[in-house]
């Protein structure tokens, strides 16, 4: 081999098909040059060796799953469990996008909670009518809101001060001793 | 003390629902009512002995006997109705509204059939009666009452 000059990197392109333009000029030196063919049969030798290799190990592979492969044996390492390392990965990537909104929806989050209950305790019930006034409603054990009732029956509501028991009676006429009534 | 922002955020989460879950905890809860039906008549004199507190506050009433012909003992939770029929066959409904701020509940107390309603408030140791459907020659009362204290 030392007793050729021929460019060895124009051998080994026209080897890999990379010679281009040159591949006629190394086919003609190829042919004629014993050191060269050698040469060629031994690169070829040990480029069938390398795929035979890789065959071996890898097998048939289709390109872009191959890319994907290489990029996740690259990629950061993940935690075990296949879903919870994609839902730790989907969270990051939404903190990372979206940190402060997702802190001021918090914020209002709790801070409504805390306050709903307080407002709703301190304002009370908007649709309390109460019959007796705002302060024995908080004293009386019941007291009668409201009472409808449609057609020609009427409804008294009786109930001595201080009792425990509210009576509403729908009055059929002859039921109720009207003349003691409060 | 730096507070990390996730850890800000978990936070904020926790208490929202931690406070949001009792609140609602408290709205879902259960309340027992005691029921009576009681018949009243002017015929005779005879008042059943667990009657005897509650017949005070039917002095104004043009009857005097008193008779518990039914009771039953529901629970009422807010949003739920509870339906009772009475011997008439008249079905009263029992719904929880609220509970109010002074610890009573809001009910809605109705009979479709007598085109009635009524909104109370009762708290422990309360009893609303409700009265004058005609039955057997007599009235039928109609009671709710909540123990002074209440089973949840």
């Amino acid at each position: 081999m030392s007793d050729c000059r021929f460019s060895k990197e124009i051998l080994h392109a026209w080897v890999d098909g990379e010679a281009g333009e040159a591949s006629g000029s190394v086919i003609s030196h190829v042919t004629e040059c014993p050191v060269c063919t050698l040469e060629v049969e031994r690169l070829r030798a040990s480029g069938q060796f390398l795929r035979d290799l890789v065959d071996e190990a890898v097998g048939e592979v289709e390109p872009l799953m191959a890319l994907q492969s290489i990029r996740e044996r690259i990629g950061p390492k993940q935690g075990p469990g296949g879903v919870f390392s994609r839902l730790r990965l989907g969270w990051d990537r939404v903190w990372d996008k979206h940190r402060v909104a997702l802190a001021g929806a918090a914020f209002a989050f709790s801070l409504g909670a805390l306050v709903a209950p307080a407002l709703l305790y301190f304002t009370g019930s908007s649709t309390g009518r109460s019959l007796q006034g705002e302060q024995s409603a908080r004293t009386a054990s019941v007291m009668v809101e409201s009472v409808e009732i449609e057609g020609g029956a009427k409804t008294v509501v009786l109930q001595p001060e201080g009792s425990s028991t509210a009576v509403i009676w729908i009055d059929s006429g002859d039921s109720i001793d009207h003349g003691s009534a409060p | 003390m730096v507070l990390h922002p996730r850890f800000f955020f978990l936070l904020c989460i926790s208490l929202g629902l931690g406070v949001t879950l009792s609140t609602s905890r408290v709205e879902a809860a259960e309340h027992a009512l005691k029921i009576q039906i009681i018949h009243a008549t002017k015929s005779g004199k005879a008042v059943d002995a667990e009657l005897r507190p509650l017949v005070r506050d039917f002095s104004q009433l043009k009857f005097s006997s008193f008779r518990i012909i039914d009771r039953a003992q529901i629970k009422v939770a807010v949003g739920a109705t509870s339906k009772f029929q009475l011997p008439n066959g008249l079905w009263m409904d029992v719904a929880l509204k609220e509970l109010d701020r002074a610890g009573g509940l809001r009910l809605n107390v109705s009979a479709q059939k007598l085109k009635f309603k009524s909104t109370i408030a009762i708290k422990p140791g309360g009893t609303v009666a409700v009265g004058g459907p005609l039955y057997k020659g007599g009235a039928l009362i109609f009671t709710l009452s909540r123990e002074k204290s209440p089973s949840r």
